[in-house]
């Protein structure tokens, strides 16, 4: 299961990229690999009768928007009446602006999505149905990810409006430069919570201060514990999502793990642990546990690190009852207070890139760090030689589905971060934070849980 | 005597070193602009950057439309301080000068709106922008900072200690009030003028989250939109970034202006230094 | 005669249409959609009468510990940072060579946006890794004094105030030195010549002529202070993100991270107004101690 993703397998896979965006629209407008979405794009003649008409798409990350404007370009070459301006928009405001803009009949034409605001813009009514001639549902929820488990869909209406960009699933990050100077080698990698502590303690460095420079192990605190938990085999929420399952022995375990980590271990401390993701590619962690969307990160950021990924060490070393989390980024919601014109043109130019196995492949999937949501083109020679899809093949039928509500997640994070900075008793903790937690559940009654629906269910502990 | 020239070197000596540390932040932000993204995360930290590298300043400016965005930032922030300035200074100098009915209460309103958290005007301010059609213009960026209660506030403040009798004069010689205010009166209002000027302009130039909702299409953005798309906050996004080299392209055209302003502080200050 | 009238009633006239368009309107709307639960989006609001305000003052710990820490970045800010203003302008006036060199030094924080030098000073501050802890670390090391501590100082709950604080001082320094300066160079000479020849010393001299004489200015200065220093929010925004722990969190950042990331218009406009109150009030009581200031 070890593998090495190193830097040259990195420029491989973005010369694989470059082939791609120099391939002429010629090859997708034959219809081949294009019925992803189960209704086959065919190149029309015209469209919007030939007149002139520009949309706008929004992004926020700089490197999709790469791909993005490639898409486009092919688009407009094949309909020179057409001009997609893809925008780059701030996270900070992206969100604000959408919400208040888009009612009011403005905002652009499409816009990347993201599923922790799902629920704000089902409830608004923000987002158009996927019409018949772009996608067909019964197909979709038959090939793709995350329909079937409700994923995709508003909770209220049950209506769908995007496609997932894939899996993303958590992963054991390894800096095999420090891996190997601490004298490690494959046979060390951890299955277990326990082996897992101990190789972080191997890796642990410190300067002539005693102060940790490099810890043994690092993670986003929220994912751990989400993962953790899931890996106990409890749920976060109750039967029917109206209240948070916190005040228990499983989230106790997870944060004791970390609690041992940082104060009797000594192999974290809270000055790494708070700048999170940043202390892999900054060596300043030698293993991290986050999401699979790190890869991209590391590719951009430290070329110069030396780096691999492995399935997340469990309790006993059994995936079984559940391996962790999955969560999806999701793609392109259109802007249902659009007109017409400008909607019938944005469903083709969404209908035209989604439908293509290339596109969900590469773009999607591949450069994102995700598994691919497709299930055809998961023995794609492309998916299965990648390292990091193909270790996550592994363990795909274990995640549990699910994305939390951003305001649980933050709370989460709070609860960690206590444990870190040894703040309170942890049974205290877990009380106030359960408190807390289904305060802010409460608020709004139309969140998408939908972690029940976990395929392995059976394997859960019973009666919670 | 001794004493007391030991006394003020030692105030000197202070004031120099209070100095050296308020100007090192910036030294620090000039210097790691021009470090590769990799260099940053060094450790321990150097000054010098190992390798003078201007890519990513290049590519910032290069491949995310920043001329434009900064031709907007420059139009829009200039338009509204010059706006805020005059306007404050003639309502300020005329509650000042003159009685009229319901001075003392538009006063008081005036300096009480300063005491309103501007972001939960966001909403409201849109609704108004929509209703008068201004989505998407300059306009809706300039029109509800066109004027501020904290500039009102601020000439009010300053003309408290105005010397009357040239007004005086001038009215006894037949001067136009206009006139008064505009060749007497504001000359003389220089020095608050220019800070007010200052802390406006800051205030537009850095402003985001009103620019993206008010005026979203790419022609309108402004620069602080394109910074914070580098911002390490967003979600799921591995781009590539310096921040100090954004916070120079951010910084560089102020400490151009500050050049030409620095002038006319000093003068500003001198002016007032002479009544 | 028409003229003149023109130019007198302009200035209300103006002044009353903006600030009734743009302030008196939008707030009348913050203070109904307070007895709200409001969300532009959704099609469930409903109002709630004063449960928003109920859930702020006896329910919701964070709207305390913001209150609290609000409190606590005015009163740093402004006791702290009015004195240094004073002093450092007080040296500037009476610096003879490299003047011009040194204000530049104390004016250009102000001249940074915000969020750029927030940026900077986010990596200044931090703890293991960052420039002020190894320099500290290296300087008293060098000098053979006791080695200077590893300070969390965004990390820990105990320092992520000092620190928003510390920032603050920094940014907000020279614009009330500017202010301040321009107060004591309007101090006329030879009021400073007469109290030398009556043999005052410097320090009586700041005390008895320049503080005196530059009172609006001060008062203008500290006014300034509080009601800015409330409704502070981009320096925890982006050096603490409000933590760890809830430690740094300000009204106003409370305020737009209820409105726009959970969506609860109704509370925000709520917290926004119990803040508007505490300014108003604290306003009202410091104008009113200037006014029997002014009257002595």
């Amino acid at each position: 299961m070890s593998f090495k993703l190193t830097r040259r397998q990195a420029i491989l896979s973005s010369a694989a990229m470059a082939t791609i965006a120099s391939t002429p629209s010629a090859v997708w407008a034959d219809g081949h690999g294009q019925a992803a979405t189960g209704v086959p794009y065919v190149r029309k003649d015209q469209i919007n009768n030939g007149e002139p008409i520009k949309l706008e798409y929004w992004e926020w990350s700089g490197q999709r928007a790469d791909y993005q404007r490639q898409w486009a370009a092919a688009y407009m070459e094949m309909y020179p009446n057409v001009e997609i301006e893809v925008v780059l928009q701030p996270w900070a405001s992206y969100w604000p602006s959408l919400i208040t803009n888009v009612p009011a009949g403005a905002g652009p034409a499409m816009w990347h999505m993201h599923a922790s605001k799902q629920a704000e813009f089902c409830g608004g009514n923000l987002m158009d149905p996927i019409p018949a001639s772009a996608a067909d549902p019964a197909y979709l929820n038959e090939n793709w990810i995350g329909y079937s488990e409700g994923a995709m869909q508003c909770a209220a209406t049950g209506s769908i409006h995007t496609v997932p960009m894939g899996a993303m699933m958590p992963l054991l990050f390894v800096n095999l430069d420090k891996w190997e100077a601490a004298g490690l080698t494959e046979a060390d990698v951890p299955n277990t919570w326990e082996e897992l502590r101990a190789v972080a303690v191997k890796l642990t460095e410190r300067d002539a201060r005693g102060r940790i420079t490099v810890a043994g192990l690092s993670m986003d605190g929220q994912e751990w514990l989400q993962n953790a938990v899931y890996q106990q085999g409890r749920f976060l929420f109750n039967e029917d999502a109206t209240a948070v399952q916190v005040n228990n022995p499983e989230y106790r375990t997870a944060l004791q793990f970390i609690a041992d980590l940082v104060h009797s271990d000594k192999a974290l401390d809270n000055e790494i642990a708070s700048t999170r993701h940043e202390a892999l590619p900054a060596g300043q962690a030698a293993m991290y546990v986050g999401f699979s969307w790190i890869a991209g990160f590391m590719r951009a950021n430290a070329p110069d690190i030396n780096w691999s990924a492995f399935l997340l060490p469990t309790p006993d070393g059994e995936l079984a009852p559940a391996y962790g989390n999955i969560r999806f980024a999701i793609e392109a919601a259109i802007n249902p207070f659009a007109d017409e014109a400008t909607k019938a043109v944005a469903w083709d130019f969404w209908h035209f890139n989604y439908s293509r196995e290339d596109v969900i492949v590469e773009d999607l999937a591949l450069f994102n760090g995700f598994l691919p949501p497709y299930s055809k083109v998961l023995d794609d020679p492309r998916v299965t030689g990648d390292p990091l899809a193909s270790t996550m093949a592994k363990a795909g039928s274990l995640g549990v589905i699910n994305d939390l509500p951003n305001v649980i997640r933050d709370e989460q994070l709070e609860l960690v971060t206590a444990v870190i900075l040894g703040q309170g008793d942890l049974d205290d903790l877990l009380a106030q934070s359960e408190e807390a937690q289904n305060r802010l559940l409460a608020e709004r009654a139309d969140w998408n849980i939908i972690e029940r629906n976990y395929a392995n269910a059976s394997l859960m502990l019973a009666g919670q | 005597m001794d004493h007391v020239t030991n006394q003020s070197r030692l105030a000197t000596g202070l004031i120099w070193m209070g100095a050296a540390i308020m100007f090192f932040p910036v030294v620090w932000m000039l210097l790691s602009a021009f470090k590769s993204p990799q260099e940053l995360l060094d450790y321990p930290p150097r000054l010098l950057p190992d390798r003078w590298s201007t890519e990513f300043l290049v590519y910032i400016w290069t491949e995310r439309n920043f001329g434009r965005m900064m031709l907007n930032s420059v139009f829009v922030s200039s338009t509204v301080t010059l706006l805020t300035v005059f306007s404050s200074a003639y309502i300020a100098y005329v509650f000042r000068e003159f009685q009229f009915r319901f001075r003392i209460p538009l006063l008081y309103l005036v300096i009480a709106t300063t005491m309103i958290p501007l972001p939960v005007l966001v909403l409201p301010h849109f609704q108004i922008v929509l209703w008068l059609g201004w989505l998407n213009t300059y306009q809706a960026l300039i029109m509800p900072y066109a004027l501020w209660g904290f500039g009102v506030f601020l000439m009010y403040q300053f003309l408290a200690g105005f010397p009357h009798d040239l007004i005086e004069a001038a009215r006894l010689d037949g001067v136009s009030e206009r006139q008064i205010f505009q060749h007497i009166v504001l000359p003389l209002m220089k020095s608050p003028c220019v800070a007010l000027g200052i802390i406006t302009f800051l205030h537009q130039w850095e402003s985001l989250l009103w620019p993206l909702v008010a005026a979203n299409s790419p022609e309108m953005q402004m620069l602080p939109a394109g910074l914070a798309t580098f911002s390490g906050d967003a979600v799921e996004s591995a781009d590539l970034f310096n921040p100090y080299s954004a916070a120079l392209i951010a910084a560089f055209p102020l400490l151009i202006a500050f050049l030409i302003f620095q002038r006319m502080i000093v003068k500003g200050i001198a002016m007032t230094g002479m009544k | 005669m028409t003229s003149k009238n023109a130019f007198i009633y302009g200035a209300p006239i103006l002044a009353g249409a903006f600030f009734l368009i743009w302030y008196v309107l939008p707030i009348g709307w913050v203070l109904w959609v307070s007895f709200w639960d409001y969300s532009p989006i959704s099609p469930n609001n409903a109002p709630v009468g004063l449960e928003n305000y109920r859930e702020a003052l006896f329910q919701d710990h964070v709207f305390w510990a913001a209150v609290k820490n609000t409190a606590y970045f005015t009163f740093g800010n402004v006791v702290l940072g009015t004195i240094m203003a004073l002093l450092i302008a007080n040296g500037l006036s009476r610096l003879g060579t490299l003047r011009r060199l040194a204000q530049t030094a104390y004016f250009m924080p102000t001249l940074f946006s915000i969020v750029a030098a927030a940026v900077v000073w986010e990596e200044i501050f931090q703890p293991r890794f960052g420039i002020l802890n190894n320099g500290l670390y290296y300087l008293t090391d060098s000098l053979g004094l006791p080695p200077f501590p590893e300070i969390g100082w965004t990390t820990t709950t105990d320092w992520s105030m000092p620190t928003v604080i510390l920032f603050g001082l920094w940014k907000f320094l020279g614009i009330r030195i500017i202010i301040l300066l321009a107060a004591i160079e309007a101090v006329p000479r030879d009021l400073y010549e007469a109290a030398s020849i009556d043999g005052v010393t410097k320090r009586q001299q700041f005390f008895h002529v320049t503080i005196p004489l530059i009172k609006p200015a001060l008062w203008f200065v500290v006014i300034a202070g509080i009601i800015n220093s409330f409704q502070v929010f981009e320096p925890m925004y982006v050096i603490t993100d409000g933590g760890p722990l809830r430690s740094s969190v300000s009204m106003v950042m409370l305020v737009a991270e209820t409105a726009f990331e959970r969506q609860r218009f109704g509370y925000s406009a709520a917290i926004s107004i119990l803040l508007f109150g505490m300014i108003l009030a604290l306003t009202a009581v410091l104008f009113w101690l200037r006014g029997r200031s002014e009257e002595r």
